[in-house]
């Protein structure tokens, strides 16, 4: 009988270290778009895809980057169960040919919980370029798993890795550690003799030596047996002077580096080389702060002055399209020439007008910045800095992020290690002025009032940011975990995977951005030619006019705000019906108004990252500190501004 | 011996972080010495809870003292040695929780005690062999999966000023750690 090619699947997964190369494998596998940068931690969601070869569809898994498998971090459990669960036909376990023996330390543990195995030897461009060459072959053999050499991002040995996924490789088969270790395994697995367990009970055995908390409640029940396996642990560690855990860790590694040195041919000494000088300079203690400090003042500066005239040019364009059409239909039809005009193209050129200078750029500089590896050397240099916040360098990179939009900023905040500190770290990069606010910031404060103002709003944020960290710091003490971070080679910059990126960040932008504000502009000017947004923002006039002195017109801004920060500004002019703030504020109220702007509540897609990331009662109180937030500093600023005769 | 009990109570702590009365019976003590601890004022007990008191604590390091001084420093002259151990430490500003690991576990390390700096010491461009992690299991978990394990040799590359990281060099790789993670290593320079 034969089968239809539709039920014949295949479920592969990818597993292996962080920055391996998983998600670009993913991409090429899937055609998919996963984001990809050159530091460890991006994924962090289970990503899925699919594939169709030869009338075969296999479902592609991206997991999330991990060292190790213990219980330790939220990735190495999702990467765990996902693995037990047998939901994988097939694992392929990426692995960065450049760094053979830390990644052979979790292909060693793949195997001792008998994962049907293949290894895709990744990077073998970078390790031909240092000289290294793996003997993929031996390495096979050694390991007893299929081992296919690829390059995930140009696509190399993409073929052969499907075509070894489709062969479906059998179980592999636990590697042997030393003759001690092997000896208390096996004294474990004697307890074990008659426990059902769906998992191997040499891998249970191991975990339970490893005091793995999980494992241990499951299937240590009997008071005797644990008491037992309490011994044994104490024996290794007397014997040893270090818990079991790393002891079996160092038999682990002292294996993979002898394999590594078996498969390994270095065609060249280590010398010094060039990339070594740059990484040198990057984190020299002057020059690299200096160089970092030029960075990200060349970023900001180029988004200004590139951005803000690219986006007045767009401008000028609209406003000269529409007033050259309004004549022609005026006289045809005056109510749906406005919907049209006012609405809808309106809202057309002020979407674009910031999606292509401020978003689109942004991501460009960031995607380099990204892709060089140059994020986890500015979170070295920062590291000191982020621990007068209680957080360590790492957070750097989510703050960053939240320049550009704070909801992948707050899915970056994974990369901590506690809940505590990604809790922490949340609550800060949504007060970082995403780029629609840097738009409020540059459109307001910054056109009329020039860009030094626009500057000390920024300093003004960071300021608060930081006081806010020290804040939470003290109310959320307790010791900073760490600094722990691989610092991945630095890269020379691929153009085309780099222009793809920004495309691909700018395009949801785009999808989702674009509809909503051109429908709220058409909303907007239906609602107010029926005069319905008047009664709404006078309902809110005791906030915006009694406490922050403000324009009545301004809570429109409020309100749309909170969809999304881009509509803010927009809905504004739409209502006022000109773009030129200056004629309704005064300049201290332009300023405040700027401010509680960038402050005062997350967009509603924030606010569900929030929510989903940390729950619903922290996303609330987040939120709730920063309207309280803004309303302080809004209504203390204009108080000043005021004072000082602005 | 109430030392042991001292040692045994020591040990629960840190892995468990609060001690009750169940937990140092269940590790095989009897109720009596127990008992007798407490009266003779070496340990408290509050709400359920264990703790040590000062007396306590001071009888523990001078049994800690005897243990190095029978079982590790045989060699030479016996209270020089241990004068040059508390030398080391002071000199090293090791932390608490640092020492008391480094007590229970000094009869296994197979170096001498004084050849031996944190990491965070080590200087610039040197290299260095691992011989222990001190610390909670979760820190010595994500050092080890990143293959920092007693035996391996590591380089340090170079330390951010001002308090920052340092980055090591570890099986071709680049790691940067924390300092206050740096301390918590125990390197044998090269
Ligand atoms: N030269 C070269 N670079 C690669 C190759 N595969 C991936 N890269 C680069 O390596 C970096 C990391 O790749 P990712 O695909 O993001 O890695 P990942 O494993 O998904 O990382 P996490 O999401 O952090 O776990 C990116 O800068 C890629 O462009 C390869 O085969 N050759």
């Amino acid at each position: 009988m034969e089968r239809s090619s539709k039920e014949v699947e295949i479920t592969v997964a990818l597993v292996g270290n962080p920055n391996v190369g998983k998600s670009s494998l993913f991409n090429s596998l899937t055609g998919l778009n996963q984001s990809v940068g050159n530091w460890p931690g991006k994924t962090v969601e289970v990503a899925k895809g699919t594939l169709v070869y030869k009338g075969i569809k296999i479902k592609v898994v991206d997991l999330p980057g991990t060292y190790s498998l213990t219980s330790f971090s939220e990735e190495e459990v999702v990467t765990r169960d996902y693995i037990l669960s047998g939901e994988a036909d097939v694992i392929i376990n990426v692995v960065d040919a450049t760094a053979l023996e830390r990644n052979l330390f979790l292909t060693i543990q793949l195997m001792e919980m008998n994962a049907p195995l293949i290894v895709a030897l990744n990077m073998i461009d970078e390790a031909t370029k240092k000289g290294i060459e793996v003997r993929d072959d031996r390495l096979s053999r050694l390991l007893g798993v299929p081992v296919i050499p690829i390059v995930a991002t140009s696509g190399v040995g993409i073929t052969e890795l499907v075509e070894a996924v489709l062969a479906r490789p059998a179980k592999s088969r636990r590697l042997t550690y030393g003759r001690e270790v092997e000896a208390y395994i096996s004294q474990v697995l004697s307890h074990f003799q008659n426990i059902e367990s769906p998992y191997p009970l040499d891998w249970v055995s191991i975990k339970v030596l490893e005091g793995d908390p999980i494992i241990t409640s499951r299937f240590l029940k009997d008071a005797q047996v644990l008491e037992k396996i309490n011994s044994i642990m104490k024996t290794m560690e007397d014997l040893h002077g270090e818990p079991p855990s790393v002891i079996i860790s160092s038999e682990r590694y002292a294996l993979s580096h002898r394999i590594a040195q078996q498969v390994t041919i270095s065609h060249t000494k280590p010398a010094i080389t060039l990339e070594d000088r740059i990484d040198g300079l990057l984190s020299h203690k002057v020059f690299g702060y200096l160089i970092l400090l030029l960075t990200l003042s060349g970023v900001f500066l180029l988004i200004f002055s590139v951005g803000s005239s690219l986006s007045a040019y767009i401008d000028e364009f609209f406003v000269w399209m529409i007033e050259s059409i309004r004549p022609h239909l005026q006289s045809f039809d005056p109510i749906f020439s406005s919907l049209l005009l006012d609405g809808v193209i309106f809202g057309l050129g002020a979407a674009t007008s910031i999606a292509l200078p401020y978003v689109a750029l942004f991501y460009l500089l960031l995607s380099i910045l990204e892709d060089t590896g140059y994020l986890p050397r500015a979170a070295f240099l920062l590291d000191s800095l982020m621990h007068k916040i209680g957080l360590h360098g790492k957070a750097f990179i989510p703050m960053l992020l939240g320049y550009g939009c704070s909801v992948p900023a707050c899915i970056g905040c994974r990369i901590m290690e506690t809940r505590r500190e990604r809790l922490l770290l949340g609550a800060l990069v949504v007060l970082i002025p995403c780029s629609a606010r840097t738009v409020i910031i540059l459109g307001v404060a910054g056109s009329y009032l020039g860009p030094l103002v626009a500057l000390s709003i920024y300093a003004l944020d960071l300021l608060i940011v930081f006081l806010i960290g020290k804040l939470l710091f003290k109310v959320l003490p307790e010791e900073p975990v760490g600094l722990i971070m691989e610092m991945p080679p630095l890269r020379m910059l691929n153009i085309t995977l780099v222009l793809k990126k920004t495309w691909i960040k700018t395009k949801d932008f785009v999808y989702i951005a674009l509809p909503l504000i051109v429908l709220g502009s058409f909303v907007v000017s239906l609602a107010s030619s029926l005069n319905l947004v008047g009664l709404i923002v006078n309902a809110i006039s005791p906030v915006t006019v009694g406490l922050l002195g403000l324009p009545v017109a301004t809570g429109i801004a409020f309100i749309f705000g909170f969809l999304r920060k881009e509509l803010a500004l927009i809905m504004l002019a739409t209502y006022v019906g000109t773009t030129d703030f200056s004629t309704f504020m005064t300049p201290a109220q332009m300023i405040a108004f700027t401010l509680v702007m960038v402050l005062y509540i997350p967009c509603v897609a924030t606010l569900s990252a929030l929510i989903k990331e940390y729950g619903l009662k922290n996303a609330l109180a987040i939120t709730l500190m920063d309207v309280t937030l803004a309303i302080f500093i809004g209504s203390v600023g204009i108080r000043v501004l005021m004072a000082l005769g602005l | 011996m109430l030392e042991e009990l001292l040692e045994a109570f020591c040990k629960l702590k840190s892995k468990l972080g609060t001690v009750t009365r169940e937990d140092v019976t269940k590790s095989g003590f009897h109720e009596k010495e127990l008992d007798s601890a407490i009266a003779n004022g070496l340990l408290q007990e509050e709400g359920g809870q264990l703790k040590i008191t000062d007396r306590g604590e001071s009888l523990l390091l001078n049994h800690r003292e005897r243990f190095i001084h029978d079982s590790i420093i045989h060699r030479g002259d016996a209270s020089a040695r241990l004068n040059s151990v508390d030398h080391w430490i002071s000199c090293h500003k090791i932390d608490r929780s640092c020492i008391d690991d480094f007590y229970s576990r000094l009869k296994a390390v197979p170096y001498h005690i004084e050849e031996l700096v944190p990491l965070l010491e080590l200087p610039e461009g040197r290299e260095a062999e691992v011989v222990f992690l001190v610390g909670g299991r979760g820190l010595i978990s994500r050092l080890c999966s990143l293959g920092i394990t007693p035996g391996t040799v590591v380089k340090l590359l170079r330390r951010a000023p001002m308090g920052g990281p340092l980055e090591l060099s570890v099986r071709s790789t680049k790691v940067a750690i924390g300092r206050g993670v740096a301390s918590k290593v125990l390197v044998k320079p090269i």
